[in-house]
């Protein structure tokens, strides 16, 4: 293989298109980080010098959240890229993520994804297939097999050393393409996250080996290194270019989502109207008037102990908050039930396996991303609750001239999310272990099988 | 006579394995993506009904509500309720029946904007993540991606098949014209594939409701020709691998490199290009300054309410009117009327706007882009047709963008004088408020739509050049 230019020029074309594709993402993705750090610090300032006023103004003020991603996003965007980074934390309102990366690419790449990651995951099992797609049948149609088992080579030798052989010029082609993105992850990070990207890489080792074994057990089990191409080109194509799409787009045939605007109008109306059609604001704010006057003994909110504005914010919010929790729960339920769908298709390819352990590994799968929107959430309903704790405590009556400065808008911490438990991926991400693992399997098993038929 | 030996071409390739495999998987295919399609268009009708439906109820609640006994949080007659969350309008795109033809950029931008009082993030679509990452199934990617493929797949063994088995030559002894016998080996599948092809995407617009109009019916012939084009394109360029190959096998690398280049590498280039050239704003720049410009709001609100009066002093409000507009609220705060809430929403739409129309001129620019570099890939000339066609393309929700900011400041210039006069709005006003109506986006001019047919055309010409000039090949 290593005598044939016609593969050393390929193997070294699509490694370059992987370093330049490499490269044309750094500078947008440290542009991005940086913005992102920056308008992180704006906005921290901006809560802190807010100046003295009423906490329930500040809430509405609110904050926004930013995650920031580390250099291996940029390899492998996932999830994350279509998933916005940003979202605003204010009261009476759950956010979903906004600005995705992809929102900032043009419609030429509609259909051509084009991130390091999923480069390398199509165009180096070509290289792959076009490097040993005549490995057997290309000594059959030489004279040499004959020779060689007339040498006493038993079939299964050759087909492992050729294995083996096809296998170092993959793990070279992984290597060289390691280093193109330890080189990106570096000039990415202060901190480049080694063990992410040992991860990553090994993932696509392991789908550039099922590749391996697919190409030489096929060339050992068909007669002429022209089938043997079309058979493999075949498989690429599907794996590469449908599978992904229809594994990606069959959950939605099936079970049908909500629109944005159809998911926002459910959530107003059950906030606003209670089951039985009543308005629930005018119902619940009498009720609550007359609870609160009773539980203190006193018969006007002026002559309360504690501030109004706090328990009436308090029992308003709890009621949102649970009208959101039910909603985003059941989108959540639509969402699982489409990606079992997504799941089930992913059998059919390792492609979709591989990807998905790359982008858990990049941290822009979307275990990440909703982990990223659920420290959002929960932060905001910090802000929520700690404003109304203390219009609640720290003022009396209607609770409406209450004036707090910077000294509590110290005590909120800043936002700072946490990456997901191993035992979240693991839970979300075993299907795709064993999925490639049994590719791999399989490919063992295909080229050794493909041994034992080998005839000159 | 040529028609009997192009049925006998044509059943002897069905016949064949490769052949009747390709076409039956491209069959397939192009109905799941235009199952895709059709069901992705209802998705966005459903939209643009339900926010019209919506925008109707909510409204005639409000008049009813406006006649009836005061309320406290709903009430028809507060402009700030009524211009602001309880009674803002959406602004729809219409959906033609042609959208099945491409999902276009309806996956990024969603139909419906809302039109209210307060500055509005563009929200995405609602979508699962999971969907939207794995890359898009619909006809337009199965006309762009799949329909060179399966052109590939199944011609280009047509004259390299033969000579790597020694049978060409054979073919030539017999006297029988190498164009005549190329041609039907590959005009057959390519005439199949197409047939497939223009069949799909009118049971697309025909799933999607009433037949086309006259002027719908010249667009769908406008993506029917490009997509003719596009074969031809691929039909010459298959045809010149096959004619110049030794083997088949080498003919089939060689498209596909082509293919990769075509359809991947070069609208991925673009793309880069495009990005490098016009680098995206910050898209949150907007929403800090807006932050920046109402912080510290106790203190700075008088200032603001002095300006804003300074501007029209014809909507300053009496100390009685200030007095009466105040309607105390159980539990509620006692001093404060809507404009402590409507002046500072106002200053953060107005820089809100600003950055959001820094944003539209970056995607103008780097769409014109995309468009001027489309030359280099019929991949991207095709798709850019099957935008237009389908009434999503770029410039359409330009044209779209560009309504919404013309009733978004029709909704301010009508709320605001009434906001900041403290008035009650009366049932006239209710009657006559702008609200959104459908339709009122143009489609993009003519002109594009032709000049990205000429380019297929020219490349189609030039394709068609080269077979020609490589003719003797086929005597090799």
């Amino acid at each position: 293989m290593k005598r044939d230019p016609a593969i050393v020029v390929l193997s070294l074309a699509i490694l370059l298109l992987l370093a330049a594709a490499t490269t044309a993402a750094l500078p947008a993705h440290r542009l991005s980080e940086t913005w992102k750090a920056e308008a992180a610090a704006t906005v921290r300032e901006q809560w802190l010098s807010q100046g003295d006023r009423h906490p329930h103004s500040a809430a509405h003020f609110g904050v926004i959240a930013f995650r920031s991603q580390e250099g291996t996003a940029l390899l492998e965007p996932g999830v994350s890229a279509v998933v916005g980074q940003v979202v605003p934390l204010v009261t009476h309102e759950r956010a979903f993520p906004r600005y995705p990366a992809a929102a900032d690419r043009s419609s030429a790449v509609r259909y051509a994804p084009a991130s390091p990651s999923w480069l390398g995951l199509t165009l180096l099992p070509f290289v792959i297939i076009v490097a040993g797609h005549r490995a057997i049948t290309g000594e059959r149609e030489s004279g040499n097999l004959g020779l060689l088992v007339a040498t006493g080579v038993s079939p299964r030798i050759l087909v492992g050393g050729k294995a083996l052989a096809l296998a170092a010029v993959a793990i070279l082609l992984g290597l060289a393409r390691a280093a193109i993105d330890a080189a990106a992850v570096i000039g990415a990070d202060a901190t480049p996250p080694w063990a992410r990207l040992a991860g990553l890489e090994a993932v696509h080792l392991a789908y550039l080996l099922v590749w391996v074994c697919l190409v030489v057990g096929t060339s050992a089990r068909v007669r002429t290194s022209q089938t043997a191409l079309m058979l493999l080109l075949g498989l690429w194509m599907v794996n590469t270019v449908v599978v992904p799409r229809v594994a990606s787009s069959v959950g939605r045939l099936v079970v049908q989502e909500p629109s944005l605007s159809e998911f926002r109008a459910a959530i107003q109306r059950d906030i606003t109207y209670l089951p039985d059609g009543r308005a629930w604001v005018e119902s619940w704010s009498g009720r609550l008037v007359q609870d609160t006057l009773e539980r203190f003994g006193v018969t006007r909110i002026e002559d309360l102990p504690v501030g109004y504005a706090g328990i009436m914010l308090k029992s308003s919010d709890a009621h949102y908050e649970e009208v959101f929790d039910r909603h985003f729960a059941a989108l959540d339920r639509l969402h699982r039930r489409q990606a079992t769908w997504h799941h089930l298709v992913s059998l059919t390819g390792p492609i979709v396996s591989a990807g998905a352990l790359g982008q858990a590994f990049a941290g822009t799968d979307l275990v990440h991303t909703q982990q990223f929107a659920n420290d959002a959430e929960a932060y905001r309903r910090e802000i929520v609750h700690r404003t109304n704790d203390v219009i609640e405590h720290a003022s009396s009556g209607t609770g409406w001239d209450l004036k707090v400065g910077q000294a509590f808008w110290q005590t909120l911490p800043p936002f700072t999310p946490q990456p997901p438990s191993w035992e979240a991926l693991w839970a979300a991400h075993r299907l795709s272990v064993a999925v490639l693992a049994a590719w791999l399997m399989f490919g063992v098993l295909w080229c050794g099988a493909a041994a034992s038929r080998v005839r000159p | 006579m040529t028609v009997v030996a192009v049925r006998r071409e044509a059943r002897r390739m069905l016949r064949g394995p490769l052949v009747a495999g390709v076409m039956m998987l491209y069959a397939l295919l192009l109905a799941y993506g235009g199952v895709q399609s059709v069901r992705h268009v209802r998705s966005l009708r459903a939209q643009v009904s339900a926010a019209a439906e919506d925008q109707a109820s909510r409204w005639a609640s409000l008049r009813a509500a406006a006649r009836g006994p005061r309320t406290t949080w709903s009430d028809g007659r507060s402009a700030s309720l009524v211009g602001g969350p309880v009674g803002f309008g959406v602004a729809t795109m219409p959906v033609d029946r042609l959208a099945g033809l491409s999902v276009g950029e309806s996956t990024r931008v969603a139909p419906t904007r809302r039109v209210s009082i307060y500055a509005g993030d563009d929200e995405p679509p609602l979508e699962n993540p999971l969907a939207a990452a794995g890359g898009r199934f619909d006809l337009a990617f199965v006309v762009t991606w799949l329909l060179p493929l399966a052109l590939i797949v199944a011609g280009h063994g047509a004259v390299s098949g033969d000579r790597q088995d020694g049978i060409w030559s054979l073919v030539l002894s017999t006297g029988a014209s190498p164009v005549a016998v190329a041609g039907r080996r590959l005009l057959v599948p390519a005439v199949m594939l197409l047939a497939m092809t223009l069949a799909g995407g009118v049971a697309s617009v025909a799933a999607n409701g009433a037949p086309p109009g006259a002027n719908e019916t010249v667009r769908l012939a406008a993506w029917a020709s490009a997509v003719v084009l596009y074969t031809v394109i691929w039909l010459g360029l298959t045809a010149l691998a096959t004619m110049g190959a030794p083997a088949s096998a080498t003919a089939l690398l060689a498209l596909g490199l082509f293919w990769l280049t075509a359809v991947w590498a070069v609208p991925a280039a673009v793309d880069a290009g495009a990005l490098l050239a016009h680098p995206p704003p910050n898209r949150w720049a907007g929403q800090l300054t807006a932050r920046d410009a109402t912080r510290d709001l106790d203190a700075r609100l008088p200032a603001m309410l002095e300006t804003v009066y300074a501007e029209h002093p014809e909507w300053r409000p009496s100390d009685a009117e200030v007095a009466a507009a105040r309607k105390p609220v159980p539990g509620g705060p006692a001093s404060g009327d809507a404009r402590r809430v409507y002046v500072p929403a106002r200053i953060a739409a107005a820089e809100d706007a600003v950055h959001r129309a820094a944003l539209r001129t970056w995607r103008v620019a780097v769409e014109a882009v995309v468009n001027r570099a489309g030359l280099l890939s019929p991949a991207l000339l095709v798709q850019r047709v099957g935008d237009d066609v389908s009434g999503l393309s770029a410039s359409r929700f330009a044209a779209f963008d560009a309504r919404v900011d013309d009733l978004e400041r029709g909704w301010h210039a009508f709320f605001a004088p009434r906001i900041m006069r403290l008035a009650d709005l009366t049932g006239a006003d209710l009657a006559t408020a702008p609200l959104p109506e459908p339709g009122g986006v143009a489609l993009p001019p003519s002109s594009v739509l032709s000049g990205a047919l000429l380019a297929l055309a020219a490349w189609a010409t030039g394709v068609g050049v080269l077979v020609g000039r490589a003719r003797p090949w086929l005597h090799r």
